[in-house]
């Protein structure tokens, strides 16, 4: 045999073992850096699946502004290309938000079924956006009745949003103890979700969860109390207002919230700003009547008595 | 390896010193640079259009240049330049060799102009910086270049000139697709190529996921040595090829 035919047969055997081996060790890298990479790179042929997924949703912006409503004729073609966007790229976050928001409310079904997807696409965990949507779908019933085994089940999409916003948003909360209190079967809203917060405060109180949620659900209840308080279209039934004195009795006690509107206010104030009532006047010197802000009275000298 | 120098420098000098290839560079550019002006029909999408353009940009040039392999062969071989060049003391290897570097430089070339321009436009258009994950993405883009050459040369050498192209195209998209094959000993990453190892542009416009330096150095290595093993059959068959 030549000397040549043996070193390419040499060659040969051995660049294909190495390149076998490497090649195991870098699809086993590949999966340790990013387990999601098969999910977000559904056709890998040359890698452009992300630009025709981009292509695609622009061309169903066109079609959609093209389309003066969504009926039973064209529902389906409006999902299907959506479905086909988000198979090629299932990380475009607007395709789930757009999309079922141009989908809601006459095709309900299919935009709830898009936004369930959009809450597992592997790089969109963080956000908010698309479990609150699900939520807020299922749970409005501004345009049909909602039964409520899907109104439960907002909850738990409630839930993810909230986990996934850390609280900045405080309007999430506000929805999902609004369902919490249509789920009670109460009939007087106000004291549905007063009723809902009471008992929400009291379990965080116990469990101990931190002062900051404890802090949260407060501010919620002065809200909640200033609403049913304010609010002209439904006002508050005596049960309501007997229910809001309690509240500002045990949960409001160290609050300096307004008796009669339940609007907050400042050391040294004698009446309320929003309703001109009396309130307990705090924070000021014994001596002098000025507002204090530490230890000793700015004004007299005086030491300020703790309580 | 001067005869291999000598070679690759006669392919990519041919090829680098036609004006219009810059041309092409400024137009991919160009269109690159255009999906700016998609923000309204994208609905905010535009930058993540700009970056997949980039790169698909990329991806076809790097394509287009190792398959424009299989017509440069044949064609040297029936004018009867590849005769001459073999009738002077240089190995067939060194000329299969000279050829797979003059094409890897052109794609390096090309797509490294390429890449220059878009982050220059990701800093002059978006007001953004070029992260970590775009740039590892378009280099692996790059180091694609040198098995996809490999495969050219070896269809062009074995094939007809009209059949070789087509041919070259479906290993490289069979390529793409081999991840399937992973268990099967020798015949994944062995035989068969796995391209999508350098296929990490999903994650060029999230930063979430960042591939590491030794991720983009290993594919490379992969490449070549990848590249080793087709050029070696090449060369095995050129050897046998009556010219």
């Amino acid at each position: 045999m030549k000397k040549s035919l043996i070193i390419h047969l040499l060659v040969l055997i051995i660049t294909m073992i190495v390149g076998w081996r490497l090649a195991i060790y870098l699809r086993a890298e590949q999966k340790s850096i990013d387990e999601t990479k098969n999910q977000i790179t559904c056709t890998s042929i040359a890698g452009i699946d992300k630009l025709v997924s981009e292509i695609n949703w622009m061309l169903y912006v066109n079609y959609r502004g093209g389309e003066k409503d969504v009926n039973d004729e064209n529902k389906q073609e409006l999902y299907g290309r959506l479905d086909k966007i988000i198979s090629a790229n299932p990380n475009l976050e607007i395709a789930y938000t757009m999309g079922a928001a141009g989908l809601y409310p006459n095709a309900y079904e299919q935009s709830i079924k898009l936004l369930k997807r959009g809450c597992k696409a592997p790089h969109l965990s963080k956000s908010w956006k698309i479990p609150y949507m699900v939520a807020f779908y299922e749970s409005q019933d501004f345009f049909r009745k909602i039964p409520r085994k899907v109104m439960q089940d907002s909850l738990k999409y409630y839930e993810m949003a909230m986990r996934r916003d850390g609280g900045r948003n405080f309007y999430i909360g506000s929805n999902y103890y609004r369902t919490l209190a249509k789920l009670s079967n109460e009939k007087d809203k106000h004291y549905a979700l007063l009723k809902v917060l009471l008992d929400k405060w009291r379990e965080t109180k116990q469990s101990s969860s931190g002062s900051a949620k404890l802090q949260e659900i407060q501010k919620r209840l002065i809200k909640a109390c200033k609403d049913a308080i304010t609010y002209s279209e439904h006002p508050a039934t005596p049960r309501t207002l007997a229910f809001i004195e309690k509240i500002r009795k045990t949960v409001l006690i160290d609050e300096h919230v307004c008796p009669k509107c339940m609007t907050k206010y400042k050391a040294g104030e004698k009446f309320c700003s929003h309703c001109g009532a009396t309130v307990k006047v705090y924070g000021i010197c014994d001596k002098c009547q000025h507002v204090v802000h530490g230890d000793y009275c700015s004004n007299c000298g005086a030491k300020v008595k703790k309580r | 390896m001067d005869e291999i120098i000598a070679i690759g420098q006669s392919t990519w000098r041919k090829v680098l010193g036609m004006r219009v290839i810059y041309f092409l560079v400024f137009c991919a550019l160009f269109l690159t640079a255009n999906m700016v002006n998609y923000d309204v029909l994208s609905v905010g999408e535009e930058k993540a259009l700009f970056i997949d353009m980039s790169l698909t940009v990329n991806t076809i040039a790097i394509i287009l240049i190792a398959l424009s392999m299989t017509f440069d062969i044949p064609k040297e071989l029936n004018e009867g330049a590849a005769t001459t060049l073999l009738t002077k003391p240089l190995g067939r290897t060194q000329y299969l060799l000279g050829k797979l570097l003059g094409g890897t430089i052109i794609g390096v070339v090309f797509t490294g102009l390429t890449l220059v321009g878009t982050v220059f436009l990701i800093d002059i258009l978006l007001n953004e910086q070029t992260t970590t994950n775009i740039i590892n993405s378009h280099l692996l883009t790059i180091a694609s270049i040198i098995p996809m050459c490999a495969i050219c040369i070896l269809c062009g050498i074995t094939l007809p000139e009209s059949i070789a192209p087509f041919v070259a195209i479906a290993i490289i998209l069979i390529g793409f697709l081999t991840k399937g094959l992973f268990s099967i000993p020798i015949l994944y990453g062995g035989i068969l190529p796995d391209f999508d190892l350098f296929n990490i542009k999903a994650h060029a416009s999230f930063a979430k996921v960042i591939y590491p330096w030794s991720y983009i150095c290993l594919t490379t290595l992969w490449g070549i040595i990848y590249s080793a093993f087709i050029m070696t059959i090449a060369s095995m068959i050129f050897s046998k090829r009556d010219i």
